[in-house]
């Protein structure tokens, strides 16, 4: 009797063939369609492990094949063992290094989608006495003069109280805002009116914390709106496209409404780095400039912003 | 054919049992302790939570959210509508006004329920605890959840139809047509001389209706598609069918469309009234009845308008008040 190597119990293999086979299934899944260290985290992998499971079946065939013992028992046996311990190995070796596994998501936040809001922190009125200084200058748009823009600072720092709170009036008639740009300051009181006889919505559009979407029923009483964060925001209506404004929320009151020249004075204004914006609005786009200054005790800086037309803002 | 005699196993025993043991401690050694959440300062708890969230995300969310929670996923190109973009920190549903940062409970309920009509499903199966953990996972995908706050829920009074749901339909189709003139989106659901009665008892001068009166109006939203409202009695409504569901969908608005929040102009009855009505049409859906109700709607005779109002006189300007922000006119001194 012809003296056999030991033989992997059920599958007609020797030890030494059936771990080539093993090692062969293995080297496919860490090699077929590129390395496994080194495959994209968005890879599937189903190449890997297609080829690395079904290469078994006729390469086991052959083995057995070459050893004389090709039977279905013994190519079922070795199929499934090596499958099975092939599965073990490669489960471990994918948990270890592929890159794109499903446990293994590691995401940075991306940025928040920018938008044209520009947020102030809550502003107090300074104790007492404060150093301060002046800001002149004028508004223009490709050299001439703008009119009715509104400059403001944003976040300054502890000043001059805020003014007495005032009323206004949001009002839509003939689906068209009364004003394209509106100043809302402080405490003042909001009122919307619909003056038509069809229902407008007043959807704000702006980056961080937005009031909800109000509707404005048809010729109703008005309604009080609960103002906004401070910063700029377009509001339009979801009915009436090209109905549109744009409004201005400040709770400080380094704001001021340039004259029919251009010109405008923030008085008071306390010391130190400043941030100055001014916008300006029709029905359906905007314009927006900014610079930084530095207020010097006593002292009055002069500026001229020159506005840009405004993206849409982000939705 | 040699004749087979199995070998005993007691000698692979030992090599298996080692390679299973190995497995094993090469499977728990990774990744325990949340390193990369514990190098942010943050409490194991926590770690051990978004972890968890993370691990459940990429199980069930991935694939439609995408890793990075932008909506992006590997399935998102074949469905319409699409995910969820989590980074933008807002939501359609919610219980808290459109516009306002959801509440975890408001993530949840679309969890448990799904959004019919959409390839969101109800996820009502996965534990509570896993399901929490996910919300507290895609809450990181945008600094926004940690700087804001979660919205105030819009309150919801108690039904007052409860014991009469007859009158709340009948409020309700009045409100639908004539005050909160809900046929500028949704489809109009009575004829025409109907709706002119509902806006003539609330005073709502007529100017005469819109295009495709019967069918919905496609809106531009915040989610870069439009979109286009329900006709309740073709289209599932996504969250809500029922009266309760309803009411809440009404008055806090879905967020980043063309619905509003009606819950601060509405009175309670109002909306309560909206609720009972839409439901009933819901209720209508892919019936024989509601078909009719087209059917009819479609070949109702042409309508006479009533003749138009006098012109209302010209308002007064408005003059500001002293001291007021409203650039009426340049304001001096400021």
């Amino acid at each position: 009797m012809t003296k056999r190597s030991p033989a992997v119990p059920g599958t007609g293999l020797s030890i030494l063939a059936y771990s080539a086979l093993v090692a062969l299934s293995v080297a496919l899944f860490l090699f077929v369609g590129g390395a496994l260290w080194r495959a994209p985290r968005e890879a599937t992998h189903v190449a890997r492990f297609a080829v690395s499971y079904l290469a078994v079946v006729p390469v086991g065939a052959l083995l057995l094949l070459a050893v004389r013992r090709l039977t279905w028992s013994h190519l079922i046996a070795t199929v499934g063992s090596v499958w099975a311990l092939k599965m073990v190995i490669t489960v471990v070796l994918y948990q270890a290094f592929a890159r794109g596994t499903a446990t293994e998501l590691l995401s940075a936040a991306p940025p928040p989608p920018s938008g044209v809001a520009l947020r102030s922190t809550e502003y107090r009125p300074a104790p007492g006495p404060f150093a301060q200084g002046t800001i002149h200058g004028r508004v223009v748009q490709s050299g001439k003069a703008v009119g009715g823009a509104i400059v403001y600072l944003d976040a300054p720092g502890p000043g001059k109280p805020v003014f007495p709170a005032a009323s206004v009036d949001l009002i839509v008639q003939g689906s068209r805002y009364e004003k394209p740009l509106y100043l809302v300051q402080g405490e003042d009181r909001v009122r919307l009116v619909n003056r038509d006889s069809s229902l407008h919505t007043l959807h704000f559009h702006g980056a961080g914390r937005l009031p909800a979407n109000r509707p404005l029923p048809p010729q109703a009483e008005p309604r009080a709106l609960e103002l906004p964060d401070p910063g700029f925001y377009q509001v339009r209506c979801d009915n009436h496209p090209g109905e549109g404004a744009w409004i201005v929320v400040a709770d400080h009151p380094y704001v001021a409404i340039t004259g029919e020249e251009g010109e405008f004075t923030l008085a008071a204004v306390p010391i130190g780095p400043a941030r100055v914006i001014a916008v300006a609005a029709g029905h359906e786009s905007a314009q927006r400039a900014e610079t930084r200054v530095t207020v010097v005790q006593g002292g009055s800086q002069e500026l001229t912003l020159d506005l840009a037309d405004l993206r849409e803002s982000a939705r | 054919m040699t004749r087979y005699h199995p070998r005993p196993v007691r000698r692979a025993a030992p090599l298996l049992g080692a390679l299973c043991l190995a497995g094993a401690l090469v499977a728990c050694a990774t990744d325990v302790w949340g390193p990369d959440e514990l190098l942010r300062g943050a409490p194991a708890k926590d770690a051990a939570t978004l972890k968890r969230g993370r691990e459940q995300y990429s199980l069930y969310c991935v694939g439609c959210h995408g890793e990075n929670g932008d909506g992006a996923g590997q399935a998102a190109r074949f469905l319409d509508p699409k995910p969820r973009d989590f980074r933008k920190g807002r939501v359609k549903f919610a219980a808290v006004p459109a516009g306002a940062l959801p509440r975890d409970e408001d993530l949840l309920t679309t969890m448990n329920h799904g959004l019919d009509g959409t390839s969101m499903p109800s996820w009502r199966l996965i534990g509570e605890e896993d399901k929490r953990a996910i919300v507290a996972y895609l809450k990181t995908f945008s600094e926004v959840w940690q700087k804001e706050a979660p919205g105030a829920v819009v309150p919801i009074k108690a039904d007052p139809f409860r014991k009469h749901p007859e009158r709340g339909v009948e409020e309700g189709e009045r409100v639908y047509h004539g005050l909160a003139a809900c046929s500028s989106c949704h489809p109009a659901y009575v004829a025409m001389p109907r709706i002119a009665e509902h806006m003539k008892a609330y005073d709502i001068a007529f100017t005469g209706f819109r295009a495709d009166l019967y069918t919905s109006v496609e809106k531009d939203s915040d989610w870069g598609a439009p979109i286009r409202p329900p006709d309740f009695l073709v289209d599932r409504t996504k969250i809500a069918a029922k009266k309760e569901e309803l009411v809440r969908v009404i008055a806090a608005g879905v967020g980043g469309t063309a619905m509003p929040s009606w819950g601060a102009t509405l009175t309670h009855q109002q909306l309560w009234g909206l609720a009972y009505y839409v439901e009933s049409l819901i209720q209508k859906r892919d019936s024989a009845e509601g078909q009719a109700m087209k059917k009819a709607l479609a070949e109702q005779p042409a309508f006479n308008p009533p003749p138009p109002p006098p012109p209302a006189p010209e308002p007064p300007p408005v003059e500001p008040p002293a001291g007021s922000a409203n650039p009426v006119t340049p304001p001096k001194g400021k």
